[in-house]
């Protein structure tokens, strides 16, 4: 299945199904189709975009991710793909299980340290400074995160990453540089939780987040190990003052996601293969309870 | 890979005619893009993508019926010189990006 098309709608337009396929009908254009298997993410950025209970049906019924986003750029709901649920029961209890064990420091150990680890490679290429002492902080994760280091690389790696004087923003960002972050996120957090949703996992289950108003902490995890390439995609090319965030830039920033490749073992993997390997390594672990050997996540590698 | 389909169907009993319309909207759900009047094309990913449509299809052609499946390669596909008249309707199709800016 070559499910792998992120669809960004930026212009008025009519979306509906027409001989099982996604028909988007622009004024003026040939309109295109597509087939809602090959969709991975559809991306509502334009709020005239018309569409039926009957397309929103069958992109999920496929298994996309739908993204309605506002006019900060920022998701402000996603609808996700509920099939593959016959599991979903058995799952919930065994995320509960690993909840209550002691397994999940330890899964957030790896995730903490994979986090410091790849931001140490993308402050190692711009020649920066904390490298090392991000990478030799990555060995010194303890499980849970109990000397709290993930804080203490943030703070050496955003004060070092920018040239200039930065500071980082989750909401309401109106700098250059946390916007495109912050779409570049969106966008990964999106993928990640439609692998979650077809894997029949809760996302607001977290490891190592656990915020009770956060549905999402589960994606928030699977999502540190993977930041960098946002990251390393917006020092290469850092957005000018004054400069507006245009349509241009979130093709650059996705084009730019997708074209890397993720390292996992001794394979490359294209970023969603990447994502979903990542998360089948999770499931092992929920599935082996911890028992034996089989409580290694599968996390990106050292870029070639 | 680029899979071109091209065929000739008999259009002489209103079965035949009803054959042929089942087998061209079954290209069409399948997202082929109608390029000529018998003559659709479908980008995908991988070969072995492709050679699994022509599986798919092949046991669905109408009976007396002539269907060709050609594969191309996506730099043999960007060969193809393609000469329209003075008031062109429509362009041969691209491969689709994996992101598309609507």
């Amino acid at each position: 299945m070559s499910e792998h098309h992120v669809l960004l709608i930026e212009n008025p337009c009519a979306l509906n199904i027409h001989l099982e396929c996604l028909k988007i009908s622009r004024a003026g254009e040939e309109p295109i189709r597509i087939r809602p298997s090959d969709i991975a993410v559809l991306c509502l950025h334009h709020h005239t975009v018309q569409l039926s209970v009957h397309v929103l049906r069958r992109l999920t019924e496929s298994g996309a991710a739908i993204l309605v986003v506002d006019d900060q750029h920022q998701p402000s709901g996603m609808m996700l793909p509920t099939f593959g649920r016959p599991h979903a029961t058995v799952r919930l209890r065994q995320q509960i299980e690993l909840d209550r064990s002691k397994l999940h420091a330890l899964v957030w150990q790896q995730l903490v340290s994979a986090r410091l680890r790849s931001q140490s490679w993308v402050l190692e290429a711009y020649g920066r400074a904390p490298a090392a002492r991000l990478a030799r902080l990555a060995g010194l994760v303890e499980p849970g995160d109990a000397g709290h280091l993930e804080g203490q690389g943030a703070r050496l790696y955003w004060d070092s990453l920018f040239d200039q004087p930065f500071k980082r923003k989750k909401r309401d960002a109106k700098d250059m540089i946390n916007i495109h972050l912050n779409f570049g996120y969106s966008l990964l957090r999106s993928l990640i939780t439609r692998e979650l949703a077809q894997a029949a996992l809760r996302p607001e289950l977290g490891v190592g987040h656990r915020s009770t108003e956060n549905p999402f902490n589960l994606a928030d995890d699977f999502l540190e190990p993977y930041r960098f390439l946002v990251e390393r995609l917006v020092v290469s090319r850092p957005p000018h003052k004054g400069e507006k965030f245009s349509s241009e830039h979130r093709r650059q920033i996705i084009s730019g996601l997708f074209e890397q490749n993720v390292r996992l073992g001794d394979q490359d993997f294209r970023l969603p293969a990447a994502i979903r390997k990542t998360i089948a390594s999770y499931l092992r672990i929920l599935e082996a309870g911890g028992v034996g050997r089989r409580r290694k996540l599968l996390l990106p590698e050292r870029p070639q | 890979m680029w899979l071109i389909a091209v065929y000739d169907c008999p259009m002489t009993t209103p079965e035949a005619r009803h054959e042929y319309t089942v087998f061209r909207k079954r290209l069409l759900k399948n997202a082929f893009i109608q390029v000529q009047y018998s003559l659709y094309v479908r980008h995908f990913p991988t070969m072995a993508a492709a050679e699994a449509m022509i599986q798919r299809l092949k046991h669905q052609i109408p009976s007396d019926a002539k269907v060709a499946f050609m594969l191309m390669t996506d730099k043999q596909y960007a060969m193809t010189r393609e000469f329209l008249g003075p008031r062109p309707k429509q362009q041969r199709p691209d491969a689709p990006d994996q992101i598309m800016l609507i």
